[in-house]
This record gives C-alpha cells, structure tokens and sequence, in this order.
C-alpha cells in the first residue's frame, strides 16, 4: 500500500521541472527552486521533491554541501497558497482535522515535513536568498539551513503573518535563538520584513552582499566548505546537529501554524487570496506594500466572502 | 607553571598560556581546575581572573587529538561534571577571561565557560569543537546566537577582536597595553558586589544553563570524542 499524493494531476506533473537538482564536481548539490511566475511559491509536491532531493543528497557520499537557490525575482515567497486538491477554496481544508494536519504538519513544519528534512540533513546545508524569501521560506528553509547567503536588498521575514493569523516565527525556538526574542517577535507580531543587510546585524546571514554578487559569493563560499575533509565535515555537522537537539531548534515547535489552519479567514486575507489567484503569491506581496495598516474587521465594505 | 595570587577579594590565576589543554596536558588541566575549585570555595573571593602572560592566550596546535580511549583521566579532569570546563562554567565566583594573541582550541571552550571576557585589539578567535569535543556547543550558541555559532564550527572561519565583540563573544576590545588594567578595573567592578549576591546570581544562573541545554551538552562529550576519533579513521579524515 503506497502513501496518497498530495497535488492536482498538474501540481504533480510540474513538481520536477519546479525544483530541479545537480550537482557539481566538487560536491556541491544544487536545489534550485524553478517556478518564477509565481516567485517560486511551494506548492505540495514541490516540498515533496525538496524532501525526497534532501533524502539523496544525504545518501551521496560525494555530496558535501547542499545550496538551496531560486530562479527569477525572489528566492521563494513560500507555501502555495492558492493550492487546490480537491477543494474549491484554499481555507476549505481547514474543515477535516485530518486533512488539516496532513497539510500543516506533514508536508509543512512536522517530523515529516520538509524543513525537519533540512534542519536534521547530513550535508552543510547553504540558503542563497534574493528579493523575497517569505513566510515559509523563511523560516522553514532559510532558518534551517546552516548558512545564509543573502543578497543586501533581500525582503526577507513573515510575511504570512499579515493574512495568516499567528506566524511561526514569533513561537518557533530556532528564530528566537538565531535572532533573538525581540527580533523573533518583531518579525512575528509586525510581519516587518528584514533586508539582507539588518538580517546579518541580527546573526541569521552569514554573508550579506550585493545581488550581482550573489551567486558567485554563495558559490565560494560552498566550495571552500566543500574541500574540507569528509571526515572533519562529517564530525562537524554531527556535533552541531546533537546540539541543535539538545537545545530544541531542530523541532518542529511551530504551533502557531496548526492553529492557522483553523482560523476563520478575515476579509483582508480573503483581499489577498483574491489578489495572488489573479497575480500570484509574489505579485499580492507587492500589492499589501501599497496598504496602510489592517483592514477594521467592523467595516461596512464588502468582504467578499 | 600556575601562579596564583588573592588580593582584594580577586584570584588571579596566571599560565604562559592555556594550549597544554588543547594538547590534553591532564597535569595542567588537573591543577587548573583544583585552583579553580579552591579559589571558588575561598570566602575571600569573589571574581577569579585566568590570565596568559605570553603573547597568545591559547596558540595553534598543529597535531591534536583527544586522548584515543577516552580514559578516564580524560573524563575526570576535562570533560566530566567534575572537569575542569564544568568547574569553570558552573563556577560559584564570576570567572573572567583576558585574551590577547591567539585564542584556539582549547582557548575558546575556556572562554565560552568564562563569565566575562576582556580581549586586546590583537587577539582573534578560532572555534574549539573540532580540536575539542568536549567544547560547549550550546553555550556558543548562546552567547554568539545560534547561526553564528553554526558558522564558527563549520566554517572554520577565525574571528578577529572586533568581530568576536559584534557577535557578543567578548565583552569589551581594548587596547593590548591596557589589556591588564582594564581586566583589573573589570574585577574591581565585580568585587563591589556583595558576596552573597554573587553566588546566589552563580547558583541561579545554573539552572537556566541547564534549561537550556548547556548540562546535556556536557554530559555527551564522550559520544562527541567517539565520533570525533571515527572521523579521524575516516579516510580523508582531518589531519
């Protein structure tokens, strides 16, 4: 008896050409997100892949770093929100509890989930951020990731937070310990996104530098990880990973995105939703830059709901 | 090889430098922590100072590995609760380290158990958890935040002075010819604080590290060497 797979008959049948996988003769592995048009947000079978890629660079002996990048304009903007499978409207599947938990958990921020597959790997694992790197690809990739490598112009934070509900940034351990409370919070409770630049002052990037440079700064840097020895590698991702355990971080102590799940969508994030199935993710970020503060849920106008 | 002086509620505990706990010196290591522990248990302190009076705090070893069967001298004297880097960390007095020239290895473990730690303009940082598995990875990550520690270990990157105060590793950068009087002002500081006070804060502050993790990273630093000396049987393994 094989598993259910999650995703419409097209949201499967894209899923390889939207995470594409290589890797160099150094021993550098390359997950590159590839859904431009949509600033690579991740639909279900797309963080399947991420996790089934993670799975065979972790059993590649020859694979010592692994660099998650996207094509186009951003990074990624994070979880799919428009994602059908089955259902009408995306806040539908928060009527099963047990659909509800396959979404949020499994294929999100639980033990099964694509981040735990990146926060426990075997490898170094390297974030290459650019333009947006929103809501779950924050803090599900770029905060699980050992390093960050961030363009200065970079919007990175949780910006799911502003249509959402509770973020998992303010109530999950690895972002408070990254950036500290005050920092986490900010990002939660404002949905304030960081640039590159403040991203370094806070301790999530290592390297910030300016976008032309990206590609080629991330390259160096996982190469020169890259010819280290496989034994000290191997030695050093094991002793940081025990500890990472030890202190929570590698947990999926996301609760607030459960929570999400089975919230009442409020008029603003129904705005959104609207937006993004016209523009997509990416393009109804842009468009909440041009709001002036949250919606009065006692307003007269039409929600559209 | 370890002087010690008491005067005016402050130990002073001086070495040519600290790399005889990089090279496993169980004899140095032994005696360092004894006079730590005795300098804690005396009422007339309050603050103990470790000082290198040579030009590095903790130089670069070339060739070193923990001790092979992971004895239990090495346990005794350097990695079990009664070691010497839990007496440091879990010290009852505040224990401050002074760091000029290079701090490696062994030399960084010493200085993520201090309390506080004064560093001249001259100094540079290199992470312990290769050369040291019994390093506390938990209290780097609590002192420099948790990607920046991560950075440190894999990277092999060196932090010099100013970098190492950014990130929140030292405490204050000072100029190498005032590293000792500002080490001195900073102890006086701490003696104007009463005696109790400072070890009911120690006593405290135990916990919390232990909240956080900081006691179960210790207690897994044989795990930590085991691996370390299979990594180095690895071939292409380090050194």
């Amino acid at each position: 008896m094989r598993p259910k797979r999650w995703g419409t008959p097209d949201s499967l049948a894209a899923a390889e050409q939207q995470v594409l996988y290589d890797v160099d003769r150094s021993g550098v592995a390359y997950i590159t997100l590839n859904r431009p048009e949509k600033h690579n947000a991740l639909s279900v079978p797309m963080r399947e892949r991420l996790t089934a890629l993670v799975a065979d660079a972790d059993a590649d002996d020859d694979v010592r770093v692994v660099v998650f990048r996207g094509n186009g304009k951003s990074f990624c903007s994070g979880n799919e929100i428009n994602e059908e499978w089955g259902q009408r409207r995306p806040h539908e599947r928060r009527r099963t509890l047990d659909v509800g938990y396959r979404y949020g958990a499994d294929m999100a921020w639980g033990r099964l989930g694509f981040s735990q597959a990146i926060s426990r790997s075997d490898k170094v694992t390297i974030a290459q951020l650019h333009g947006y790197c929103a809501a779950a690809a924050y803090f599900m990739i770029a905060c699980k990731c050992d390093l960050v490598v961030a363009a200065e112009d970079t919007r990175i934070g949780a910006l799911e937070a502003r249509f959402l509900g509770p973020a998992g940034a303010a109530a999950s351990v690895h972002i408070n310990r990254i950036l500290g409370m005050k920092a986490a919070r900010r990002t939660g409770y404002t949905a304030k996104p960081m640039s590159g630049t403040e991203a370094y002052d806070l301790g999530l990037v290592y390297r910030c530098v300016p976008a032309e440079e990206l590609a080629s700064a991330t390259s160096r840097i996982a190469h020169e990880i890259a010819v280290r020895s496989a034994g000290e590698l191997d030695f050093l991702v094991a002793r940081v990973r025990a500890a990472e355990g030890l202190m929570d971080t590698s947990v999926p102590a996301i609760t607030g995105l459960l929570v999400s799940h089975f919230l009442q969508p409020a008029p603003e994030e129904l705005d959104f939703w609207r937006t993004a199935r016209q523009v997509g993710v990416g393009g109804a970020l842009d468009a909440d830059k041009a709001r002036k503060g949250a919606a009065d849920p006692r307003s007269d106008k039409e929600t559209g709901s | 090889m370890i002087d010690v002086k008491v005067a005016g509620w402050v130990g002073t505990v001086q070495v040519p430098d600290f790399a005889g706990l990089t090279r496993y010196d169980a004899d140095f290591a032994g005696e360092l922590r004894d006079t730590v522990v005795a300098l804690a248990d005396d009422s007339e302190v309050k603050v103990i100072v470790l000082r290198a009076d040579g030009e590095d705090f903790a130089p670069d070893l070339a060739e070193v590995s923990p001790p092979a069967d992971r004895s239990a001298t090495w346990r005794r004297v350097f990695a079990g609760a009664k070691g010497l880097y839990q007496s440091v960390a879990f010290c009852k007095k505040v224990v401050v380290t002074e760091v000029d020239g290079a701090c490696r290895g062994a030399g960084s473990a010493l200085v993520l158990c201090s309390d506080l730690t004064v560093a001249a303009e001259t100094s540079s940082f290199g992470s312990p958890f290769l050369t040291t598995p019994e390093a506390n990875f938990v209290l780097a990550a609590l002192t420099m935040r948790l990607n920046r520690a991560k950075a440190w270990a894999i990277t092999g990157d060196v932090l010099d002075a100013a970098r190492a105060e950014e990130v929140g590793l030292v405490n204050q950068v000072v100029p190498r010819a005032s590293l000792r009087a500002e080490v001195d002002a900073l102890a006086d500081r701490v003696t104007a604080m009463p005696l109790d006070g400072v070890t009911m804060s120690k006593m405290l502050l135990q916990a919390v590290l232990d909240a956080h993790g900081v006691g179960r990273d210790f207690d897994l630093a044989t795990h930590y060497a085991a691996r370390r000396r299979q990594a180095e049987e690895t071939e292409g393994g380090p050194r």
